[in-house]
């Protein structure tokens, strides 16, 4: 423990930009990794070749086989982007309502966003609509406009003359959440004995993934983004008590009310193309509190950095594990998440010791 | 000058203070005593804008404290509120950089120039050697440093106390004591510390305010308020009341409490 005051360091006057690049860099890495793995086999180096050969000005003897093409740029690349995409926008919502709540188990399920999303998307299922808007099917569409009402729901019955406790707004949550999982089990058994559907839904993966997908959460991660470069420092101050952070100057109704907005809208965004899938926000966040210390303005974007890169391998262990056939990512996160967060439990009481 | 005007407030229809007024000068440290449950802590939040009052002002140079914006209110009134819960994880030095969160704006961080605030701040208070400590490794003096410092790294005129000393020992209560009449002597500063020790806050404050029932029971200089008939009246406690033989205030003494038996040896 440093006790020479004029060499403490402190996130604010010294941001470890290194971590955040070299994070990036590794992810980048597992990327490529993940491009390269399934039932057709390439090295890192051929996948390398075939993403270079698609930059312009860039001459490349072609020395695979086209089809190598395909299975890259449109089945692997879509799904490995969209893991990644979906992987920080929950760990990102994790870590701003664990902040938040001033609450280490808070996850981005926490006030009703995947009940909500479970109950839209088992009414499109159940009901046998296929339809597609405006090119994407309407699934995604119900799980996103379910997940928000919930939220909105429970924030509308917490919300009193004096703001928003947030006591109150967790009660809410729960009980929103526990009604739309009852309705979800309702329609779920009155319906046509085949659920696997619903099911597979709710546990979450990523074998549909397109192009589109991805595209169509960034702008609903874009405020949880903003958010984290800018709120970190008086997400800081709210770890105080809400009395105190008033005290030191801090607008606390409308903070509470731009980051339950911005994490709510980007997790609506990523389970509705990716169903339910825990222990990614609950962990993510977590890796980094204990690695790197508690600062969110470092906090918030390492978190999205983690959930993007454990994302990406979860999806992969799940593809190529049981190949051909593939495992729901939602059962690969909880069994490599679980026993990981354990050890990063264990070795941190070592260091406080 | 602080000045508060015949403040009431009520808790969902229970009345805490029914209509108190005071005013403290640049440069005074008023002590505010009283019973447990007397509505000091209510009359702190009411005074550093955390609640709005039922009916009355509280004024700063003739400023109403609710019209204030919020930054503008941390730039002016620093807290150091009771036993407060500080975060896991954070050092020191983090933490004493928060109390200049009201001087930040949204795009930016502490700055070099904070750093040395929060330098001196932690060199008034002597937590300098802790800089780098994790606030939940503190011990409760340390602790209670530390949220001063943090106060006075805020630099706001109007520095507030809510027992500040309550948990610590008698060499951390005088230095704490010590270093707020201090650096609010040295800025010229206005200083409201809520305690129960009597005997201290004779001696450091300029007056003391005696509330109870919402009510200000008595206000003046030390010898006047700390007196052994206002003591029986407000505390229901006898008390004998001593000179102090340096400075001359009031020392209480008990002499016997309101029901001590001499025969109870077996409890």
């Amino acid at each position: 423990m440093s006790i020479d005051s004029g060499r403490v360091k402190t996130v604010g006057l010294e941001y470890p930009w290194h971590r955040l690049v070299g994070g990036t860099a590794i992810v980048a890495v597992i990327g490529i990794l993940a491009l390269s793995q399934g039932a057709v086999e390439m090295s890192p180096w051929a996948v390398l070749e075939i993403i270079g050969s698609r930059i312009p000005s860039v001459h490349i003897v072609q020395d695979w086989p086209s089809s190598w093409e395909t299975i890259i740029w449109d089945l692997r690349f879509p799904r490995i982007m969209l893991a990644g995409t979906v992987g920080a926008s929950l760990a990102l919502s994790g870590a701003t309502y664990q902040g938040l709540f001033r609450n280490p188990l808070a996850d981005p399920f926490l006030i009703g966003v995947a009940s909500g999303a479970g109950l839209g998307a088992s009414i499109v299922l159940v009901s046998g609509l296929t339809t597609e808007y405006l090119g994407i099917s309407v699934l995604p569409i119900a799980a996103f406009i379910g997940a928000i009402l919930a939220v909105s729901i429970a924030y509308a019955i917490a919300k009193n003359s004096e703001g928003l406790p947030l006591a109150n707004l967790l009660l809410a949550g729960v009980v929103i959440a526990a009604l739309a999982s009852a309705m979800t089990t309702l329609l779920m058994i009155r319906s046509d004995p085949d659920l696997r559907p619903v099911l597979s839904w709710l546990l979450g993966g990523f074998s549909a993934a397109e192009w589109n997908h991805t595209f169509l959460i960034l702008p609903y991660l874009l405020p949880s983004v903003i958010v984290s470069i800018v709120f970190g420092r008086i997400l800081n101050v709210m770890q105080l008590d809400e009395d105190y952070a008033k005290q030191l100057g801090v607008s606390v109704e409308s903070t509470k009310l731009l980051l339950i907005t911005s994490a709510t809208l980007a997790t609506a965004a990523a389970v509705s193309f990716s169903g339910l899938i825990g222990f990614v926000g609950l962990i993510s966040p977590h890796a980094v509190r204990i690695l790197w210390g508690v600062d969110y303005r470092f906090l918030l974007p390492m978190a999205a950095i983690v959930g993007a890169g454990f994302m990406i391998l979860a999806d992969l262990a799940a593809r190529v594990v049981v190949s051909p056939s593939e495992l729901p990512v939602g059962i690969v996160t909880a069994f490599v998440g679980a026993p990981l967060f354990l050890f990063l439990l264990r070795r941190q009481r070592r260091v406080q010791m | 000058m602080l000045e508060v005007t015949d403040i009431r407030f009520s808790y969902s229809g229970r009345p805490v203070l029914n209509g108190l007024s005071f005013a403290v000068a640049t440069g005074e440290l008023l002590g505010v005593v009283g019973p447990n449950g007397s509505g000091k802590t209510t009359l702190l939040k009411l005074v550093t804008g955390v609640l709005s009052p039922d009916a009355g002002d509280v004024t700063l140079n003739g400023v109403g404290i609710i019209d204030l914006r919020s930054r503008e209110r941390a730039r002016q009134i620093a807290v150091v509120p009771q036993d407060p819960q500080l975060p896991e994880g954070f050092s020191v030095l983090d933490l004493i950089l928060m109390g200049r969160n009201p001087y930040l704006g949204l795009f930016q961080w502490e700055s070099k120039c904070d750093l040395q605030v929060a330098n001196s701040a932690m060199e008034y208070t002597s937590v300098a050697h802790l800089a780098g400590r994790k606030l939940d490794e503190l011990s409760g003096g340390e602790r209670q440093r530390v949220v001063v410092a943090m106060a006075l790294a805020q630099q706001a005129p109007v520095l507030v106390l809510d027992e500040p000393i309550s948990n610590l020992d008698m060499s951390h209560s005088l230095g704490i004591m010590n270093v707020v009449r201090c650096v609010q002597g040295e800025r010229k500063g206005v200083s409201v510390v809520a305690m129960h020790d009597l005997t201290l806050a004779s001696m450091f404050c300029d007056r003391l305010m005696m509330i109870a029932g919402g009510r200000c029971f008595v206000i003046g200089s030390p010898q006047e308020v700390v007196t052994a008939d206002n003591i029986r009246q407000i505390y229901g406690a006898s008390v004998v009341i001593l000179d102090h033989p340096k400075t001359g205030t009031p020392v209480v003494v008990p002499s016997s409490g309101p029901n001590m038996a001499r025969d109870c040896h077996q409890c």
